[in-house]
């Protein structure tokens, strides 16, 4: 008698647990569930960015680039990808001067100094951590309608350059004259 | 695929990566064969545990090189649990997860209060499971781990009879005039410091497969206290290549990649030692 109640407390506890959402939905693609309102409107923004390539797909450049890369960055596994941007940042002077090609998810942010910088991450095999490089296109472009949407999937070539800022006395990296491939 | 592997070897750090996984597998399955036949297996996970908090608290104060301070607080840790477990009215393994589970709870909690990057959940994870810690090596770091390798190979082999008798019988060896505390405490010495090296391959919650599950497949296969000892070495070292080679080509986690490699060859020696044991 004591086992037959202990199991159905059991089972009810785990009916419990399993039925906690009372609100579902498809945003885009992606099942989201959620028992508010304010949580489902923040889920759904965090969706539609993360999601960006499911939704604009691979970005298509208007013009691809034919020089011929010194280290090709799309042909590598992930992570070989994550390793040589960890060590482009950690020793970048071993590839000063480099043409490297790369693609990521695109990124764009507008600094303190009013200049608004474009880069392309890279993620780990466990998409844990990432890395990224700052690219400087070579025509002189429109952002946004000459640019990626953001965190969508897109390859860039360019020289790597390395150089120290008068500024502060830190050393900067970025693909210079960079064109999409 | 050849040509791929070529092109990746042409990488310094994909270099570094497999002359220290080599070394870091071969030194974690000398020691495995005697904590598995002594039962220790469990203070590699305990030590993980103390490294992690180390080297959360290396973090934190912003040390260039976290080895300064990880590699002789897990010593220490080491010591600690093996006289704890001895003197005081805990048992040991109960020692061992009270310090296992404050390291990892405090770690984490100082990497959250103390933060220094905008990616913790990252950094704690590359550092749990090992990612792609191996990949991200410095020579100086290489050269670090080399030393070490070679100061756990030398003392095992010099220490090999020793730590043979005190594995089987340590009430032996005391009668004898040995003294089994001073060699168990050698063996927490080494751990510690294959732990701390291993925690960059496979990360501090699976550097413990990487110690017992060589040791354990080997004991399917072979009796003899060498026999095993040899073919742990061989079965952890291929393993830990395959793993690593794996990893980097179809793209997978550094350290899970080498633990699902271990686990394989286990079971298969598992099938092999049940068919042998049949078949008589």
């Amino acid at each position: 008698m004591k086992k037959t109640v202990l199991v159905l407390i059991a089972v009810l506890a785990l009916l419990m647990l399993a039925a906690c959402s009372e609100k579902s939905g498809t945003v885009k693609g992606v099942t989201t569930t959620s028992t508010a309102k304010s949580v489902d409107s923040t889920l759904e923004d965090r969706t539609r960015v993360m999601d960006s390539s499911v939704v604009y797909g691979i970005y298509e450049p208007p013009t691809r680039s034919t020089i011929e890369p010194e280290i090709d960055l799309t042909k590598m596994s992930g992570p070989l990808v994550y390793s040589v941007v960890y060590n482009m940042m950690k020793d970048p002077e071993r590839f000063n001067g480099k043409i490297i090609k790369m693609g990521g998810a695109f990124d764009s942010v507008l600094g303190d100094d009013g200049i608004r910088r474009y880069a392309c991450i890279v993620k780990d095999a466990a998409a844990c951590c990432a890395q990224g490089i700052e690219f400087k296109m070579k025509d002189d472009l429109k952002y946004p309608d000459d640019y990626p949407g953001q965190y969508q999937d897109f390859a860039v070539i360019g020289t790597f350059v390395v150089y120290t800022s008068e500024k502060d006395n830190y050393t900067y990296c970025y693909l210079d004259n960079a064109e999409y491939i | 695929m050849i040509d791929k592997l070529v092109m990746y070897l042409a990488y310094p750090f994909v270099r570094y990566a497999l002359i220290v996984g080599v070394l870091v597998s071969l030194c974690s399955s000398l020691l495995g064969v005697t904590l598995v036949l002594r039962r220790y297996s469990f203070i590699g996970d305990g030590l993980s545990h103390v490294a992690f908090g180390t080297m959360a608290i290396a973090t934190v104060l912003r040390l260039s090189n976290n080895m300064i301070l990880v590699l002789p607080v897990t010593i220490l840790g080491a010591i600690l649990i093996l006289k704890a477990g001895s003197r005081t009215r805990m048992q040991g393994d109960a020692i061992l997860a009270v310090i296992s589970v404050s390291a990892l709870a405090l770690g984490y909690l100082i990497m959250n209060v103390f933060a220094v990057s905008a990616n913790i959940s990252g950094d704690v994870c590359a550092t749990l499971f090992g990612s792609t810690s191996i990949l991200t090596l410095g020579q100086s770091e290489v050269w670090m781990c080399m030393g070490l390798s070679v100061v756990v190979i030398a003392v095992f082999i010099f220490m090999y009879n020793r730590l043979f008798s005190v594995t089987f019988d340590s009430d032996f060896a005391k009668a004898t005039g040995q003294k089994p505390e001073r060699y168990n405490m050698l063996i927490a010495i080494l751990i510690a410091i294959v732990i701390t090296l291993g925690m960059n391959l496979v990360g501090s919650l699976l550097i413990t497969a990487l110690v017992i599950f060589p040791a354990l497949a080997s004991m399917r296969l072979f009796g003899s206290f060498k026999a095993v000892t040899v073919s742990s070495v061989i079965l952890s070292v291929v393993c830990a290549f395959a793993g690593m080679v794996l990893s980097i080509m179809i793209g997978t986690p550094v350290g899970s990649t080498i633990v699902a490699a271990d686990l394989v060859m286990f079971l298969i020696c598992c099938c092999i030692g049940g068919l042998r044991r049949g078949g008589r």
